[in-house]
């Protein structure tokens, strides 16, 4: 029937659209390049489109659509993505930028955050964000950036809770890392 | 209460920080860390550091919008879907 296919569409649409900018976001972090992400965005939309009768009412629909999402991304695009040669990280390094603003020069100027805060522009946190291996720059994008809870990541990714909480804490450290690497380059 | 420095409790605190920021303590926990915030300086600094950075991060980020003709070419498709 031509009309209830009409008025699933628009429920669609309704519900997936405001999600585009995450989603969006998600793929360039995933891929990132622009063109991979938008062809992986569309694709995921599609996809959800067809199975958006297999999405139970009630449930979370962000969280449905990152999943597909990153599922897309598995099956159609990760061979082709190159992933960034990664630092060895040391497990005694917390705290790292702070520690580090602390000690400077700067960081007795005034508040380590308020140097942080001036210094720190949009493309250098998404670079720092894309220098972390794919686990880890997924779990800060999902829970950091889209402020998705550790249960939603958890059902995203296909990982146990506690997986997350500590790939959370480690690519927290892993990225503070990063940015103080762009903030000597800066000095 | 009298409250002194304990380096073995401002250890847990900082390790648990990062949990507390995403609100993925249990209650309990998350009154802990609150009521040991509200005297350790040394603990609270750290913890305004990590604030700001997260949220920092989080607006940045966030910045990033989806192209117009990502937004076109996705109507496009689900109207002829």
């Amino acid at each position: 029937m031509p009309e209830l296919e009409a008025a699933k569409r628009e429920e669609f649409k309704q519900l997936a659209l405001p999600n585009l900018d995450a989603l969006y976001r998600s793929a360039m972090r995933m891929t990132r390049n622009e063109a991979d992400a938008e062809d992986l965005v569309q694709d995921a939309l599609l996809r959800a489109y067809q199975f958006y009768d297999q999405f139970q009412q009630g449930t979370n629909f962000r969280a449905w659509l990152f999943k597909i999402l990153t599922n897309t991304f598995i099956n159609q695009y990760r061979r082709r993505v190159r992933e960034p040669e990664t630092l060895s990280y040391d497990e005694s390094e917390d705290f790292i930028l702070y520690n580090r603003l602390v000690e400077s020069d700067e960081g007795e100027m005034g508040n380590p955050e308020t140097v942080v805060l001036r210094k720190l522009q949009h493309e250098q946190v998404l670079a720092a964000i894309d220098r972390l291996p794919y686990d880890y720059r997924m779990v800060v994008t999902l829970a950091d950036v889209e402020g998705l809870s550790y249960k939603e990541v958890a059902d995203i990714l296909g990982c146990p809770i506690g997986t997350v909480r500590s790939r959370l804490n480690r690519a927290r450290h892993m990225l503070q890392r990063n940015l103080w690497g762009y903030l000597q380059e800066a000095n | 209460m009298n409250h002194s420095p304990d380096y073995e409790t401002c250890v847990d605190i900082m390790h648990a920080l990062g949990d507390y920021l995403s609100r993925e303590l249990s209650p309990a926990e998350m009154e802990e860390v609150e009521e040991h915030l509200q005297w350790c300086e040394l603990c609270m600094n750290h913890y305004r550091f990590e604030k700001a950075l997260t949220t920092h991060i989080r607006e940045r980020a966030q910045a990033l919008r989806a192209p117009e003709t990502l937004r076109k070419r996705v109507l496009h498709l689900l109207d002829s879907a």
